[in-house]
């Protein structure tokens, strides 16, 4: 790659313009994020969490493993939600149904929590909202959580 | 190390014209950021948070150093703001090194409370923080919405700081532009409240505005319980 930079010093302007003529060929909704989503804020919804996920593009794409990431992102995940999220987007992908005593220690579980958590990407699909059923676009990986005046609670 | 600003100079397309392009204030925000760095890698902050990501700048600008893996949510209330801010990661191949990142179009943070609720690491805000009328933030289109602050400037920035005192994690950083107006000392005394502690980390005036880039993270919980039942 640099061999080919070094020898068309101005190839690097063709990726720039591919990556602004269609920015959003590659953006993606990692369940990561959508863990920390909820509908909450609707009025009238209890709950509201966690957003069933009704995936119609999902693309697995690989990203490097970091045991301490992980570890540090443990305590901040609702592993159910993820579970359920994973579930729905068709890659639960060997991830338990329960968190394991030793999640923390277990390298084997962790890979698998930093599959569900960072490698499952929504690309096109919805969010919706488990008690009012009101649906949240995802669209070129971008969730849409913006919510009118009259339907916060 | 050397710190580099991110690339935004796709904010001149037509598209992204209701887009804050990167002023003054965001790069008073970038050399605070720097200022403070070796307090926020100590920190290893693994789940990051820019509310009213604009251009995306300022959180392309920590993705591309942080030396560890970091996941950054950039929300913005403008879609155009948001599709800028992939761009600007997309262009600034540093960002993807190390961090993962999402999007989001959303107000503030309703659709993040309670889920993320003591989550957060590191929130960064540059808010919209000038003073105009209440009516002037209401009817004001989105471009309007990236800087109009409402009464005293402090309409938006008070309602995410509700909300951003509940994101925060226990060993969580807040940073935030302010302006001189929108009175740092009841800002201090108000999160104070929330038993938050706030420190000036840079200031600057900047033609005829007079920023300050603050700094919120958790008091210890012996002052907190303190100051609880001192209210």
């Amino acid at each position: 790659m640099l061999v080919l930079f070094r020898r068309f010093p101005t190839l690097h302007l063709l990726f720039l313009q591919t990556t602004s003529a269609c920015p959003y060929t590659s953006r993606t909704m990692k369940l990561l994020t959508h863990n920390m989503l909820t509908s909450k804020a609707i009025k009238g919804v209890q709950e509201g969490y966690p957003l069933r996920v009704k995936a119609e593009t999902v693309e697995i794409r690989e990203s490097e493993f970091n045991k301490d990431f992980l570890v540090r992102l443990l305590p901040k995940i609702h592993y159910d939600a993820l579970y359920a999220a994973a579930k729905d987007a068709g890659h639960l992908d060997e991830l338990p149904g329960t968190l394991p005593e030793d999640a923390a220690s277990s390298e084997e579980f962790l890979k698998k929590l930093h599959h569900a958590l960072l490698e499952v990407e929504v690309i096109t699909g919805e969010l919706i909202c488990p008690e009012s059923g009101r649906s949240f676009p995802v669209q070129n990986g971008i969730p849409n959580m913006l919510l009118k005046p009259e339907e916060i609670g | 190390m050397s710190f580099s600003t991110p690339n935004t100079s796709h904010l001149s397309q037509p598209r992204f014209s209701s887009v804050y392009e990167p002023a003054e204030d965001s790069f008073l925000f970038l050399d605070a950021l720097e200022k403070d760095w070796s307090t926020i890698t100590a920190l290893r902050p693994a789940l990051c948070l820019e509310m009213g990501c604009g251009s995306g700048i300022i959180s392309a600008f920590v993705a591309s150093n942080l030396a560890a893996p970091c996941h950054m949510l950039c929300a913005d209330l403008n879609p155009s703001a948001v599709s800028a801010t992939a761009v600007t990661f997309s262009t600034n191949p540093a960002t993807s090194i190390h961090c993962s990142w999402d999007l989001m179009t959303g107000n503030l943070a309703s659709t993040l409370l309670p889920a993320a609720a003591g989550a957060v690491h590191l929130i960064l805000f540059n808010p919209p923080y000038v003073v105009t009328s209440s009516v002037e933030l209401d009817e004001g289109d989105l471009s309007s919405k990236a800087w109009a602050g409402g009464h005293r400037g402090r309409e938006v920035t008070d309602r995410f700081f509700v909300q951003a005192q509940e994101l925060l994690a226990p060993d969580g950083l807040l940073y935030c532009v302010l302006l001189q107006e929108n009175n740092l000392e009841e800002v201090r005394a108000m999160m104070g409240n929330y038993g938050l502690s706030m420190d000036l980390i840079m200031s600057r005036r900047c033609r005829n505005e007079h920023l300050h880039v603050v700094c919120f993270r958790r008091k210890t919980i012996r002052l907190f319980t303190h100051n609880n039942l001192v209210d």
